[in-house]
């Protein structure tokens, strides 16, 4: 695809790169807009994004189980020894179509007996790639949000269990908390679908390691996922 | 003393002596614990003592309530100078009190300072939801023994429901939940009222009953603001109607 934004618009554009990102670990967006240059530049001093970043560190190969860590990385289109990047925490519902292949991998380990990627188990990319199956059957965000919650502190990435509870919360008829599901509004821009209680959502993303609202939306007009 | 004056102030004692007499068998007069002129905007509440946690005044639509803010909550962190603190409420008999407060710093609280004891009646507090990533838990807190013992009343929005929780010896024990789920939507006021009569206590949200419970033993102790981990709310009105029991 050489330039969607042409064909689709920002919204299509931003729609067709979050699907690219589900196999990226970082990275600009191809044809990044001048809109989209003026949130690329996050305040690493940020507390949202230091947690991250510590939370994303997976250099002290801290994890259990190196297997299964590969088997849901590479599921997911990510390279096992790569750092995964920070996030700028959006996604839209018109990310892919049911995969099966994904469900296959993760429907096992939504038992209680079976090992969940966590942190502690998969490390961060495997906590993050399992973000990404997850996204990719909307059947399973919400237990998949809950085995995150109920994994212990530092177990689930708050960001991605955040973006997990607005996609669970709209799916049934709620409003979202975080603002971090986004859809295309009347003049074709990208905005939050319907949030409860706006005026302190920045307060709510500041405890989930989210950057304001305001750059994660420029940041997804210009296509971009993660730093 | 002339004859008349002695029957006066015989009199006046006999009254007296029948008021305080009958006095608990009335409703008493509730009492809203009021912010104060003390209590400045941005700083930690002086009328609610904060045992856990990060407490701070702010004004909502230009009134000034109290707000739980969890976002720098890391395992629990008991306020500072909690030994003063703990000292301030228990007096000598903080020691116990402060041994527990390791145990139970999952959970800031904030103690009523101008109620000395809560046995009978009912105690309502509206709140407002406004975040945290982990717990959206807020609640009246009672029956705060000198031991860190406690009960509380709460309404989590994660879960969508009003729960009894008995804290003792430094676990937390699932008591009672309500009969239904009640979803709330963020940044919208609502109102949690317990009724404690005798060993008989009544859980309100929004003035439904959901919560009917007999307690092993009558109410005795502290009261005041609850929350858990890294819950953001806003609490305002918080009132304590004493009863006979």
């Amino acid at each position: 695809m050489r330039n969607p934004a042409k064909h689709l618009g920002l919204a299509g554009a931003a729609i067709v790169f979050a699907v690219a990102s589900l196999g990226a670990q970082a990275k600009g967006a191809p044809g990044k807009s001048a809109q989209g240059a003026k949130c690329m530049m996050p305040d690493t001093t940020m507390d949202w994004f230091k947690s991250q970043r510590e939370w994303l560190d997976d250099s002290k190969h801290a994890w259990t189980n190196d297997t299964l860590r590969v088997k849901v990385m590479t599921a997911a289109g990510l390279d096992p020894s790569k750092a995964v990047a920070v996030q700028y925490g959006w996604t839209t519902l018109e990310l892919p179509a049911r995969d099966s292949a994904s469900a296959a991998l993760l429907r096992p380990m939504m038992g209680r007996a079976a090992p969940f990627p966590t942190r502690g188990v998969a490390g961060a990319g495997g906590a993050h790639a399992t973000f990404l199956l997850i996204l990719r059957d909307s059947t399973l965000e919400n237990a998949a949000m809950h085995k995150f919650m109920e994994a212990g502190l530092g177990e689930g990435f708050e960001t991605e269990t955040a973006m997990l509870e607005d996609r669970t919360r709209i799916r049934a008829g709620r409003g979202q908390i975080y603002g971090t599901v986004l859809h295309a509004g009347a003049d074709g821009k990208l905005v939050p679908m319907r949030m409860e209680d706006s005026a302190h959502v920045d307060l709510r993303r500041e405890s989930a390691w989210l950057p304001p609202l305001k750059q994660s939306v420029c940041a997804a007009s210009a296509g971009k996922s993660a730093m | 003393m002339t004859h008349k004056t002695i029957r006066t102030v015989a009199a006046a004692a006999f009254s007296l002596a029948l008021t305080a007499a009958f006095a608990p068998l009335a409703a008493q007069k509730p009492t809203v614990v009021q912010l104060k002129a003390a209590d400045k905007v941005g700083a930690e509440p002086k009328t609610f003592l904060p045992i856990v946690g990060d407490w701070i005044i702010t004004t909502d639509e230009g009134k000034k309530v109290v707000m739980v803010d969890g976002r720098k909550w890391k395992r629990g962190q008991p306020a500072a100078s909690l030994v003063d603190k703990a000292r301030e409420i228990y007096g000598a008999s903080h020691e116990d009190f402060i041994d527990n407060v390791a145990a139970f710093a999952y959970y800031p609280t904030a103690v009523a300072k101008d109620i000395d004891n809560f046995e009978n009646g009912e105690l309502t507090v509206k709140f407002k939801m406004i975040g945290g990533a982990l717990d959206r838990a807020q609640g009246i807190m009672f029956n705060l023994k000198t031991n860190g013992d406690w009960l509380c009343v709460r309404y989590n929005g994660t879960e969508d429901n009003l729960v009894l929780w008995t804290y003792t010896n430094g676990k937390r024990n699932f008591t009672k939940r309500g009969t239904e789920n009640v979803p709330l939507e963020l940044g919208t006021w609502h109102e949690i009222k317990v009724g404690i009569h005798g060993i008989k206590l009544t859980g309100y949200l929004d003035g439904k009953l959901l919560i009917e419970y007999d307690l092993k033993e009558p109410v005795n102790g502290k009261v005041g603001l609850w929350a858990k981990t890294d819950t953001m709310a806003e609490y305002d009105a918080f009132t304590v109607i004493p009863s006979a029991k």
